[in-house]
């Protein structure tokens, strides 16, 4: 009996956990479950990225921290507190976009994204999609009405992006109009819903989802690039209509490339 | 002109000591990192598998650098057999011709492509490469790099279950951790 002999299900997939670096990008709700849960399998190294720090309003849906916490950054109380497990933690207090969070998700066998906002997904998917790293996303909406109790839907998301496979654009989680109403809604200054238990549902269906994706444990039971969760009907749902190859990701496209300085005509 | 270049540098190389060739073990604590999706490891099995006509079928990795920032991670973007007029008659088990692959390099070029050259040993387990891989790899593939910042070159070699690579950097090459990627639901076959 070894510390991980009640994973032995996951055959030679529990290598590929030791020798594996996971990032997760946002220390928050989702992200914390994340993190949590990736420490815990025993992954080789851990990425943390988020450069934001705990507020009050966080303490009730980030795991792992107390109303002590707050005003620390995000990134480094989950590196100490899930620490003391087997995995090596790397606190990184900085966006995806820069160049620290670019090189941990260019190093990166799977990165994990649990972000607010259809532009800061975008980015993430970006990246990812020009190294070549699976990205697991995962959203949670939860709508009211303007008397901010009742719920008119409460609906997320994981999407695992695997490159050649249908993207976030694909899967309409990412649009331009998306993309517009997050600046809009930023500047209302109106706080998303957002309640730990739903975070934790989806945080723990990505974690699943990577564990499928990667050590296929369950050969022939296919694993759906988008899975629907709906929370008042209390269900989840692969979403079968997101398939088939990505037209706005060509794998030939991946990398870098140059981009040839335009020719000015003489006058 | 960089035929020239490279008959040059190939004389220049040539005569050099062996150097240890850094295996791609992950305890190696690799700086270089090859992320190459699932299904182009496939590819790369079949075009490689010896037939009746061709022993030891080449082929080369289409990769690029992952991003401008990086020069340690590259990305596999496409396979390139070799065609037929791409072998030349010689002692080793394949023979290619440096012009015809001096001429894809150049081609390649243009979009930020460099080249990785193939070819499988067979059998399970992390593979090795042979003398005259060796100093193909120093000679050509090295050759090819000299001065080539935008683009990697290398080598990888298949077994039946693993993959080993090498980028030539400067005047040597250097192990590289091969990350087979997922790009289909369901299925990864390889270990690397």
């Amino acid at each position: 009996m070894n510390t991980q002999s009640r994973m032995s299900f996951l055959g030679t997939g529990l290598s590929w956990l030791r020798g594996a670096t996971v990032t997760v990008i946002g220390g928050g709700g989702g992200g914390s479950h994340i993190a949590q849960q990736v420490a815990h399998l025993g992954v080789g190294r851990l990425a943390i990225a988020d450069n934001d720090h705990l507020e009050d309003t966080n303490v009730e849906r980030v795991v792992g921290v107390g109303y002590g916490d707050v005003g620390q950054l995000k990134a480094d109380l989950l590196a100490k507190r899930f620490g003391e497990l087997k995995t090596t933690i790397v606190a990184v207090p900085a966006r995806a976009e820069s160049p620290e969070g670019r090189r941990w998700i260019e190093q990166s066998e799977v990165v994990f994204g649990a972000v607010d906002g259809a532009r800061a997904r975008n980015n993430i998917e970006r990246l990812c999609r020009s190294a070549l790293v699976p990205y697991i996303d995962i959203g949670l909406t939860i709508q009211v009405a303007e008397d901010d109790v009742t719920i008119s839907a409460v609906g997320g998301q994981v999407v695992t992006s695997l490159p050649g496979g249908p993207c976030l654009w694909c899967a309409e989680v990412v649009t331009d109009d998306l993309i517009l109403r997050d600046r809009e809604e930023y500047l209302a200054g109106r706080p998303d819903q957002q309640v730990i238990s739903m975070n934790g549902l989806l945080a723990s269906q990505a974690v699943n989802g990577m564990l499928a994706v990667m050590t296929g444990y369950a050969p022939g039971f296919p694993l759906y690039a988008m899975i629907r969760y709906d929370g008042l009907s209390h269900t989840m749902q692969p979403d079968r209509f997101v398939q088939g190859p990505c037209p706005h990701y060509p794998l030939e496209v991946a990398g870098w490339r140059y981009v040839l300085p335009a020719r000015v005509a003489a006058a | 002109m960089i035929g020239a270049i490279l008959k040059v540098l190939a004389w220049l190389f040539g005569p050099t000591p062996p150097t240890p060739v850094p295996v791609s073990e992950p305890a190696d604590a690799p700086a270089y990192r090859l992320h190459v999706p699932c299904s182009l490891i496939h590819q790369l099995r079949e075009v490689t598998r010896p037939t009746v006509r061709r022993g030891e079928p080449l082929a080369f990795l289409r990769v690029r650098f992952a991003s401008e920032d990086s020069r340690t991670v590259l990305v596999g973007v496409g396979v390139l057999p070799f065609p037929d007029e791409a072998y030349v008659p010689g002692p080793a088990g394949a023979n290619f011709s440096t012009d015809w692959a001096v001429d894809v390099a150049n081609e390649q070029i243009g979009v930020n492509v460099g080249l990785l050259l193939v070819h499988a040993h067979g059998g399970s387990g992390m593979p090795g490469f042979s003398g005259v891989d060796q100093r193909t790899n120093r000679t050509v593939m090295g050759a090819l790099a000299f001065g080539i910042e935008t683009s990697p070159y290398g080598a990888l070699l298949l077994s039946d279950t693993h993959v080993r690579c090498l980028l030539a950097v400067g005047r040597t090459v250097m192990g590289v951790k091969v990350v087979v990627v997922p790009d289909r639901f369901g299925e990864l076959l390889v270990t690397a």
